[in-house]
């Protein structure tokens, strides 16, 4: 098990990306200070921390992969993907709750908009967050010769089942970052992401990530399978902020 | 002269709070500086509509609003309050909780007038009927983004309609939600726009 403190930093704009604000003009006055408040506020209120895990592969069918010790998670993309794959790594990276709190009591005291903004700076140093720690993990990876595929999540359109969150829990235990997850599915503090990325030297190839393979990816604020987001991509970025330190 | 209007519709707060209380040194009439109010979140509405403006400065417009509104409320005479639009049971359903969406429209929802019982998240299927019952609201929203939840919403729209006999409460979904939701659940209408949420509110409250 590795533990990993991330240091990430983002600018307003990821921020209006995350909002999907594609402003024309430039945006109130009002609107880019309440932006850079939140930015502010934001970067005091996250402690992005990862933790990951390597679990060899049992087997792997269609639309299925079996862990060693197991466990079974059932995508047919991460089957296709990461079938061949010699191990799987798990990857859980949250913000921690602080932020979620904050967001809480904006939303409490009436003040809607301090929520918003402050809730999509959380969403922006997540998916930030996810992609350094990923990219960190494939550098890593790269070094020792092994090859890694892009990262995929549980609950996403090409991995509509949320119950296999259950099983990286399971093998991650990541209670020490705080990390807890419901009945759903869904994970507690609410900036939280499980990744999943394939280990191997002879994988097939994919898209540059998961985006292209969501339903989502035209209306998604977050999406990277458009044109026009610059792509820092998990698959080939040796060049990814390598910020984050395994502790 | 910079008009309330404007100034809330350029989102300048200090400006529009500097405007209101000089209207109201002049004696201007509280329900008309309402009145203006108003305008200024329709022009913000408008831009909003012309992809001009974004989510936030629609929250942020109604958060100025808010704050307006706290300094007219103690000298509108009761019977020149603004009419309540109406009441509203709002929530997240069972086991969802994802709740910024739904927090917005209902900000957006009182800075319209109606008065929103917010239940908040992961609401069981009784309690929001148990609302609907006390409060007597007329719409029910309810807000999901979660395919595994669709199912609760369903249970909680079918209960609704079961002690409702008469159909006299609207539906309401909102979230990752579409046509097909809408359908499955039973809902009399979806949403996956805020504004767009509050104007249905409106239609079906007559306003
Ligand atoms: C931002 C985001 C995140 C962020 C923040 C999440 C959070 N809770 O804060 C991060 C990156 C952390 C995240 C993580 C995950 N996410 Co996510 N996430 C999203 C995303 C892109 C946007 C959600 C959002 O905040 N939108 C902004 C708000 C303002 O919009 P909204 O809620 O739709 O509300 C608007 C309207 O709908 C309306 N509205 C809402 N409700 C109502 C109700 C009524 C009555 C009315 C009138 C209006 C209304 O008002 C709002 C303004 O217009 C959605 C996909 C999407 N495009 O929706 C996926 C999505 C919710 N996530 C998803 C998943 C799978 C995950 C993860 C499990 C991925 C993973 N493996 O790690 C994790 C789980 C996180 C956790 N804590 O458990 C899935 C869930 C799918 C499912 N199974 O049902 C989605 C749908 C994406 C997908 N590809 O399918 N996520
Ligand atoms: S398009 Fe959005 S929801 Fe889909 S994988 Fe990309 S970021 Fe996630």
């Amino acid at each position: 098990m590795n533990f990993y403190d991330l240091q990430v930093e983002i600018t307003t704009e990821d921020i209006y990306r995350a909002e999907g604000a594609g402003y024309q003009q430039p945006p109130q006055p009002a609107t880019r200070e309440l932006h850079r408040r939140m930015l502010q506020e934001a970067q005091r209120l996250v402690r992005p921390r990862g933790v990951s895990r390597t679990v060899a592969v049992a087997e792997a069918g269609e639309r299925w992969i079996r862990l060693a010790g197991g466990g079974v998670l059932t995508s047919r993309l991460l089957a296709r993907l990461a079938g061949p794959a010699e191990s799987l790594v798990l990857i859980i990276v949250t913000l921690g709750e602080a932020i979620d709190r904050r967001v809480e009591e904006y939303s409490r005291h009436r003040l809607p908009a301090e929520a918003y903004v402050l809730d999509a700076a959380g969403s922006a140093f997540i998916d930030a967050a996810g992609r350094q720690l990923a990219g960190l993990i494939t550098e890593q990876f790269q070094d020792r010769g092994l090859k890694t595929t892009i990262s995929l999540g549980p609950g996403h359109s090409y991995w509509p089942e949320l119950q296999d969150q259950r099983v990286i829990f399971d093998l991650l235990q990541p209670a020490d970052l705080g990390v807890r997850v419901l009945a759903s599915g869904l994970m507690l503090p609410k900036k939280t992401v499980s990744l999943v990325m394939g280990v191997g030297r002879d994988l097939p190839e994919s898209a540059e990530n998961h985006c292209h393979y969501c339903h989502l990816k035209r209306s998604c604020p977050l999406s990277r399978a458009g044109s026009g987001h610059a792509d820092t991509h998990i698959r080939h970025d040796a060049s990814a902020p390598g910020s984050g330190r395994p502790s | 002269m910079p008009s309330l209007v404007s100034a809330l519709s350029e989102l300048n707060e200090n400006l529009a709070l500097e405007l209101v209380q000089e209207r109201m040194l002049a004696g201007a009439p509280p329900l008309d500086i309402v009145e203006e109010c108003k305008s200024g979140l329709a022009a913000v509405g408008e831009r909003y509509s012309r992809g001009e403006y974004f989510l936030g400065d629609l929250v942020l417009s109604a958060e100025i609003f808010q704050e307006i509104m706290q300094i007219l409320n103690p000298v509108l005479m009761s019977g020149e309050k603004p009419p309540a639009a109406g009441k509203i049971v709002f929530g997240t359903v069972e086991g969802d909780i994802h709740d910024i969406g739904k927090n917005i429209t209902i900000s957006l929802l009182r800075c319209h007038g109606f008065q929103v019982y917010d239940l908040g998240v992961n609401v069981p299927p009784d309690k929001f009927i148990y609302w609907l019952d006390k409060t007597g609201a007329k719409i029910l929203c309810l807000s999901s983004l979660l395919t595994s939840c669709f199912e609760a919403m369903q249970r909680t729209v079918r209960l609704a309609r079961l002690v409702d006999q008469d159909r006299r409460i609207r539906v309401l979904i909102g979230g990752l939600v579409n046509e097909r939701v809408k359908q499955y659940a039973g809902a009399d209408e979806w949403v996956t726009d805020a504004r767009r949420g509050v104007e249905l509110c409106l239609q079906w409250n007559g306003v």
